[in-house]
């Protein structure tokens, strides 16, 4: 039995196709212009890569900012759920999960079944999620994915005060225009981004272990100067951290599925 | 004494040169990469429309976000004496100033002699900045002295729901792409930034008359919405809003000789006045 996961965030769309437990298909796009468009071009990718058609998907789950506009999902679960669960089935032993995604960053505790004890999460602001690490690494001329390995070359970033992005912009180009190497800016940025999910995370109690979802999951310096302040090792997830919360989505079908009696599915 | 004053904004760079209290030119340049060459740049506009000789400048003043970019200033001042300053001098009723500006809102309070009595400012986050503006008029293509007569023709003002800067203007964007009307958009930025700046005024708890500084308050509509939002009186000073503070950071480089009172030693230096950058 086919369990679909469709994840429409804010600015790439994820999909994880699961057969009886197990996944055999993954891919991540950049988002199109309206989220039906995002979810039909990411789906129909995943489906070809398994060799699918739309027709052979028994249950479709989806979640992201875009979750209410997908005529082929059967349900729609919160991104928090949805990270939480799937995180929970990559790894059985996570009991926090740390997701920043595009726009928006969330710390959630879960229980000993994969669900939601508790979360916090911050959508109001800019600072803290990938959209303020794609301004600054813009404004330093770096592409967003070399931001992580550069700034390891530094010994010591640059300490960027100010909280919000577009501030902080400012404060790195005047670095910038002084002369300050990029590699240090960089890892002042990583660690600025860094130190403000660690403010929101202080408000919910972090239990270990700790498992780190969402596109910015993919930034090293984010990721270690996290590990730092907070005082633990992330967990590694045996999947692609980015498509955590598709995987969730097709969990959730998955169990669906299974409820109506169709198939087993190991969760 | 002829001095000068430079004001190095987040978006614009202005530059005016006075005589004791008379205004002789002034030049605005946008900021960009190069910003050495753009100081100069509007250094030579400014020197060239009040037809002085470099060398007649006796003293120079540089405030503004970067006004640490002007190498041949005298010293150094933050915004807020400057702009209590100039509004003082042009209009001497004025209570408060307003500057909206690029990217910083800032209220300062106007003492009886010209002085700063508190300053207020967004320097916490961005959100209503005149950053949206520009984006907004840039994405619908509509020129910036066009903004005012498009705001009062909307009929209903389209209220931006993010409260971050950064959100909103893929907010923003996504509203062009589907097809609201630009009128629509451009009088819910206007409003998001006059609410901004209201707010401000509000928590300073000031009663005298506000004067509107800054880029922004040479938009009409802004002016309007500002009056109906607030409880004060305000009012448009004689000189272009955009090189209020260039001209009040000229003032206080001619200092003593400009009005024959002590001005630049006398209070700037004092606790009372200081006003953290």
């Amino acid at each position: 039995m086919i369990a679909a996961g469709c994840d429409v965030g804010s600015l790439t769309a994820k999909a994880v196709i699961m057969d009886d437990g197990f996944i055999i298909s993954s891919k991540i796009i950049r988002d199109r212009k309206t989220p039906l468009e995002s979810a039909r071009a990411v789906m129909s990718e995943a489906l070809s890569e398994a060799g699918l058609s739309f027709k052979s998907i028994n249950y479709c789950c989806s979640t992201g900012y875009g979750r209410h506009s997908i005529p082929f999902a059967l349900m729609n679960m919160s991104e928090i759920s949805c990270h939480a669960l799937g995180a929970f089935w990559a790894e059985k032993s996570v009991r926090t999960v740390i997701d920043i995604g595009g726009q928006d960053c969330k710390v959630i505790s879960l229980d000993d079944c994969g669900m939601v004890s508790d979360f916090i999460m911050n959508d109001k602001c800019a600072a803290g999620t990938g959209r303020s690490l794609e301004i600054l690494s813009r404004s330093i001329g770096l592409p967003l994915e070399k931001l992580g390995p550069v700034s390891l070359k530094s010994w010591k970033g640059i300490p960027i005060t100010n909280k919000c992005s577009i501030f902080m912009e400012l404060e790195v180009l005047q670095h910038l225009y002084k002369g300050k190497r990029t590699a240090d800016i960089a890892r002042g940025i990583n660690e600025a981004v860094a130190r403000r999910v660690v403010s929101l995370a202080r408000s919910i109690e972090i239990k270990e272990a700790a498992a780190i979802t969402g596109g910015v999951s993919k930034n090293i310096g984010v990721v270690k100067k996290l590990e730092r302040l907070l005082g633990l090792r992330f967990t590694p997830l045996s999947v692609d951290p980015q498509i955590i919360g598709a995987l969730g989505a097709a969990v959730f079908a998955a169990n669906e599925l299974k409820k109506a009696g169709n198939a087993e599915v190991a969760v | 004494m002829i001095a000068a004053g430079f004001d190095i904004g987040t978006r614009f760079v202005k530059v005016c040169i006075v005589d004791g209290e008379c205004p002789l030119g002034f030049a605005v340049e946008e900021a960009g990469r190069d910003m050495r060459r753009i100081i100069g740049r509007a250094w030579d506009t400014a020197l060239d429309r009040s037809g002085v000789k470099k060398r007649d400048v006796k003293r120079r003043v540089a405030t503004g976000y970067g006004l640490g970019l002007v190498k041949t200033a005298d010293s150094f001042l933050p915004e807020a004496p400057c702009l209590a300053r100039a509004v003082h001098t042009i209009d001497p009723e004025i209570g408060l100033a307003l500057d909206v500006g690029g990217l910083f809102i800032n209220a300062v309070g106007v003492g009886g002699r010209g002085f700063v009595d508190g300053v207020l400012t967004n320097d916490k986050c961005a959100a209503g900045s005149g950053k949206f503006l520009e984006m907004v008029s840039e994405t619908l293509s509509v020129p910036f002295a066009s903004i005012s007569d498009m705001a009062f023709a909307s009929a209903s003002p389209y209220a931006i729901n993010s409260q971050c800067a950064v959100f909103a203007e893929s907010e923003i964007i996504s509203q062009v792409n589907g097809g609201r009307e630009g009128s629509d958009i451009i009088a819910g930025v206007l409003r998001s930034i006059v609410s901004r700046a209201a707010a401000l005024i509000e928590r300073s708890d000031a009663a005298g008359i506000v004067a509107l500084c800054g880029g922004i308050a040479a938009v009409p509509a802004f002016r309007v919405m500002f009056q109906d939002m607030i409880k004060n009186e305000t009012r448009v000073l004689s000189m272009e809003p955009q090189i209020i503070t260039a001209y009040g950071a000229a003032l206080l480089a001619g200092g003593r000789a400009s009005c024959g009172r002590d001005v630049s030693a006398r209070g700037y230096d004092s606790g009372r006045n200081r006003v953290a950058l």
